[in-house]
């Protein structure tokens, strides 16, 4: 059975930008039609695309810790990290506090994993980096 | 544990959108429908990769630069495809139990 840890959702400031991109594509399109009379037909498609990004990505779990391996997928059309805890050597936050990059041995190789961090709340960024090292006894 | 679909609903999904965009965007110009026909015929190789063979990777990875083409609607074919290469990563992880 796998235990699940804890988990690392999108956060609402994600989601007010996406939705803010949709509202201004669509006031560009009402101020593109009153100046030239003429629908940009681009506009609304665009608006109603972030609208649905906007959806689709709320409370959307990122992030997942589970009893031997992180799950990861930070976008939708992302692809999906599986790292277990005992494959990480080491974890480093960079100093914007956007990247956590593992290192991580895998087949006798040490590479080296990024995981973006931009749609998790700023103060939930800490806690997830000291739980990773905490979890792989990197502290 | 269970095996893994193989395709799912958003890939199915994805390529009617396209034949239909391609359909009627070749309506109005007929260049315009010789050139959507080439990532609609590299979708519908990847469909059958996808379908009708075990080369599953290789279907997803074809499925999802050709939806590529289609962007913005094409997000749903590329993310379908996502889906079908994380389920794959998926069982080789637990499989092998290393990582990606």
């Amino acid at each position: 059975m796998v235990v699940m840890i804890r988990e690392f959702k999108s956060s609402d400031t994600q989601f007010n930008t996406f939705i803010g991109i949709a509202i201004f594509a669509i006031i560009a399109t009402v101020i593109a039609y009153m100046i030239s009379n003429i629908i940009i037909i681009m506009l609304p498609i665009f608006a109603i695309l972030w609208a649905v990004i906007a959806f689709w990505n709320k409370d959307r779990i990122l992030i997942t810790l589970h009893e031997d391996y992180l799950e990861a997928k930070e976008a939708i059309a992302a692809k999906k990290k599986l790292i277990r805890y005992s494959d990480i050597s080491d974890a480093e936050l960079h100093k914007s506090g956007r990247i956590l990059t593992l290192y991580v041995r895998s087949n006798g190789v040490n590479k080296k994993t990024q995981i973006r961090l931009n749609s998790i709340e700023k103060n939930e960024r800490k806690v997830l980096v000291n739980s990773i090292k905490s979890i792989a006894k990197l502290l | 544990m269970k095996p893994k679909k193989k395709t799912n609903n958003l890939i199915y999904i994805a390529f009617a959108i396209h034949v239909v965009l391609t359909l009627l965007a070749g309506a109005e110009e007929e260049i315009i429908l010789y050139i959507m026909l080439v990532p609609l015929a590299a979708n519908l190789v990847g469909l059958y990769f996808l379908r009708f063979t075990d080369k599953i990777k290789l279907g997803a990875k074809i499925f999802m630069v050709s939806s590529f083409l289609f962007i913005p609607i094409g997000l749903v074919g590329v993310v379908g495809s996502r889906k079908v290469l994380d389920n794959l990563s998926e069982q080789e992880f637990f499989k092998n139990g290393g990582n990606d």
